[in-house]
């Protein structure tokens, strides 16, 4: 029956359209094509993730509580599927360029439904297949002597994510009924993934109780003896553990999932079966529920985006004058947030990141601190000094959190062949290269904001002033990360691409922000180094001074060559 | 005026795509630029409007350089381009009230301009909607009104006629004549030779990068001694450089 409704040669279709693999597989040769960076790019990620999981399930080995890592890789996979499936459910199944060219050819509905849907998990499949795959085979490996486990977590990883998709695309149904009095698209598009991101993040709350339960436990601990510091430790992994069990049991599959990896026996299997049974009821139900609704949800997106207004327009009313500048500027923001791609990639990660940055905080930091006055004492604690090492990682932490945004990696490119337009009208480049920059450096300051806030919770101690001065250095540090990345988007502009989402997946230069990453990171690890033994002020001052003279001399090469570096836009 | 002065491009050394052309449009004419795929039509506007910067030689917009002082000689033209697909995710009015701003055009000329354009060109009812629901031509249509808001007093259009339906077109063209009538200058490139025929007050003709022909249509017949159409001529013309 299911097999009658898929038509191969439209699935081939699909997947050759919804994601370009060319820069990794060779297609003359069909092999890794090691000349693309993206290739590398890929290898680096598998390479990170393995190192880390590695480092990690170790240290959790050490302390015999290997499982924390299980608990903490499904907790980690489903957020990741369910918001990757949110950002598919709108780019593939409800708004993707290529409905219209299959909508007007003889397919039932029903064919492309599943045929949308096998697109959506195969390339959830090939994520997982980057970030997830290497990370539990180096559990299993390190821990487990059963050979029974890597079968196993193949089937486990597949039955967990198409149950966990499933249920967020059922979801994903209402939310797109329930929002559809919104009548225009981008607005109706941004709202419906920002409504799916907080029904999907409500069971996480789940850990910000932790602090509670944490208070039970431990209210007459402040004691410092070496014994009792790794008791309260214990406690503490046991507590967060006990945290995503609970958080991890509200996607029912999870929990089987890590039962039947855990055990490993014939209890195993039938965690298996119960993980597919739970996917052949969820994929009948949305098979059932789309097969009625998908082409009607589908038709009337469309009508959004053909739908002409007509209305009579109050020139009067609209024609208002604004300096030339912000209108550049304000022109550009809009490109931004009416383009569901770039807000999605360039507003909406950033939101989730610092979302999750803001939940860790509030679950995990009054526990962190509770541990350091345990080992400390409340008196030591308080009287916290802050020195140039500490001062240095929060500015490195910030600097590696800025790589999450590109904006300015894609200033011009995101414009096409219509970048030429910047070209011709009558503005100095200099101050086009200026205008262009402000959306990253807006998007870089809230993220700095964002951190320094978390460290000052964290640690009321730091005063005032070195927040200030924190917040100077990552400006500069700001400053010096999009002007670099605005050069790389002007000197290797990818103007001729397909579709919006090209520009972004398809783009090399991100490689080169990775690389400014960490020849940025080495820069301060290096000041570190050489200022250490300096008063606390002065190491500062001289990092400011470093920075200020980076910024300083790119101004002036900006200044001085601003005719060489938009010659790349013809 | 526009003063094309001995300019010339080369994307790769010693291959000229552009070599040493030399031509002045006078106020109060349409100067029509013709020439077969890859003569160096597009490269040549592309240096006039500085999206290049030619290798050697200048471009004068009235006596302002666009090598020395760009922005004061992007100020004296209004340029179409051949592609119209930009700032597809803007509304229509949006577009136009941005290209005032650009140019710094006061409130009540944008406000008339604005009416003036659209209604000529109908699609005052659109303006409203979004630039990516428009039709090619529309969005030629809208791209022109953009150009006009600023009332520049050197028009130069790159392949303004395509796409455009033959209400728009005549309608067009009659501004273009109105335009130069007043004493200003348009300078287009085309590949409808029997617009350029009727159009135009000269034509260049370039060919491998060189202008091979600069006068009117009867100096041209009178060159080849020849009668016939610009059709006939432009290919006999072509013909013999080769």
């Amino acid at each position: 029956m299911m097999n009658k409704k898929i038509n191969f040669s439209l699935l081939k279709t699909m997947l050759k359209t919804s994601y370009d693999t060319s820069d990794i597989i060779d297609d003359d040769t069909n092999k890794l094509n090691k000349k693309s960076m993206k290739t590398w790019i890929t290898g680096l990620v598998c390479i990170i993730v393995i190192y880390l999981s590695y480092l990690m399930i170790n240290s959790l080995k050490e302390i015999g509580a290997p499982t924390i890592f299980l608990e903490l890789f499904f907790l980690i996979l489903q957020l990741l599927v369910m918001f990757q499936t949110i950002l598919l459910t709108i780019s593939v199944l409800y708004f993707s360029d290529d409905l219209e060219n299959y909508l007007c050819l003889p397919i039932k509905s029903m064919k492309l439904l599943i045929t949308k849907f096998l697109v959506m998990m195969s390339i959830i499949f090939g994520s997982e297949l980057i970030i997830a795959v290497p990370s539990i085979f180096i559990y299993g490996v390190r821990t487990i002597s059963n050979a029974l486990f890597y079968p196993l977590v193949i089937i486990v990883l597949a039955g967990v994510s198409i149950f966990l998709s499933t249920i967020v695309l059922i979801t994903m149904i209402f939310v797109m009924k329930i929002f559809r009095f919104v009548k225009n698209k981008y607005l109706f598009k941004n709202i419906v993934i920002i409504a799916m991101t907080f029904i999907i993040l409500m069971p996480l709350t789940n850990i910000i109780d932790l602090n509670n339960y944490k208070d039970q436990y431990n209210v007459e601990s402040y004691i410092s003896t070496e014994e009792d510091n790794l008791k309260e430790g214990v406690e503490q992994l046991k507590l967060i553990s006990d945290a995503m069990t609970r958080t991890n049991q509200y996607f029912i599959v999870t929990e089987l999932g890590v039962n039947a990896l855990s055990e490993l026996n014939q209890n195993s299997i039938i965690y298996v079966l119960e993980i597919l049974g739970l996917d052949l009821l969820a994929l009948a139900i949305f098979f059932t529920i789309g097969k009625f609704t998908y082409i009607k949800d589908v038709l009337r997106n469309l009508s959004i985006l053909d739908k002409r207004k007509n209305k009579r327009v109050k020139v009067k009313k609209r024609c208002k004058v604004s300096d030339k500048k912000y209108s550049y500027l304000k022109n550009d923001i809009k490109g931004i947030f009416k383009n569901s791609t770039y807000f999605m990639h360039y507003i909406y990660n950033i939101f989730i990141i610092l979302l999750i940055i803001v939940f860790i905080a509030i679950a995990i930091i009054p526990i962190v601190k509770q541990a350091m006055v345990d080992v400390l004492g409340e008196e030591r604690f308080k009287g916290i000094s802050l020195g140039f090492s500490e001062f240095s990682l929060i500015i490195g932490i910030i600097q590696v959190i800025f790589t999450i945004s590109s904006l300015s990696l894609t200033a011009i490119s995101r414009y096409g062949k219509g970048a030429i337009f910047f070209k011709y009208i009558p503005i100095k480049f200099s101050t086009q290269f200026r205008l262009k920059n402000i959306p990253q450096l807006i998007i870089n300051t809230v993220i700095t904001i964002t951190i320094l806030i978390t460290v000052k919770y964290l640690i009321p101690a730091i005063n005032n002033e070195y927040i200030l001065l924190m917040f100077v250095v990552a400006t500069l540090l700001n400053i010096i990360n999009s002007n670099i990345l605005l050069l790389l988007d002007l000197f290797r502009p990818k103007l001729n691409y397909e579709n919006d989402i090209s520009v972004i997946k398809q783009n090399d230069n991100k490689l080169f922000q990775y690389i400014l990453t960490v020849v940025s990171c080495l820069i301060i690890w290096y000041l570190k180094e050489v200022t250490e033994n300096l008063n606390l002020n002065i190491s500062i001052l001289i990092e400011i001074i470093v920075f200020s003279i980076i910024v300083v001399i790119m101004e002036i090469f900006i200044n001085k060559n601003e005719n060489k570096i938009f010659k790349k836009i013809i | 005026m526009i003063d094309i002065i001995n300019v010339t491009k080369a994307y790769r050394k010693n291959s000229n795509v552009v070599e040493n052309i030399n031509i002045r449009i006078n106020d109060g004419e349409i100067f029509g630029f013709i020439g077969p795929n890859g003569a160096g039509k597009t490269t040549t506007i592309k240096m006039m409007t500085g999206i290049l910067e030619p290798d050697e030689g200048d471009i004068l917009f009235n006596e302002k350089s666009i090598k020395k002082n760009p922005v004061e000689a992007k100020r004296e033209f209004g340029f179409v381009p051949d592609d119209p697909n930009m700032f597809l995710k803007l509304k229509g009015i949006d577009y136009l009230n941005f290209m005032a701003d650009i140019y710094e055009v006061n409130e009540t000329d944008r406000m008339n301009r604005i009416e003036k354009f659209t209604k000529e060109f109908e699609i005052y009812d659109a303006l409203e909607d979004k630039i990516e629901s428009y039709s090619h031509g529309m969005r030629q249509k809208i791209i022109i009104c953009g150009v006009l808001i600023h009332n520049p007093r050197n028009w130069i259009l790159d392949e303004p006629l395509t796409g455009l339906d033959p209400k728009s077109s005549y309608k067009l063209k009659n501004m273009m004549r109105e335009h130069a009538k007043n004493g200003n200058c348009v300078f287009f490139s085309t590949h409808v030779l029997e617009v350029a025929e009727k159009l135009c007050d000269r034509i260049g003709i370039i060919n491998k990068g060189k202008i091979i022909f600069v006068g009117t249509y009867e100096e041209m017949k009178k060159k080849l001694g020849e009668e016939g159409s610009l059709e006939e001529l432009f290919m006999e013309i072509t013909k013999n450089d080769e």
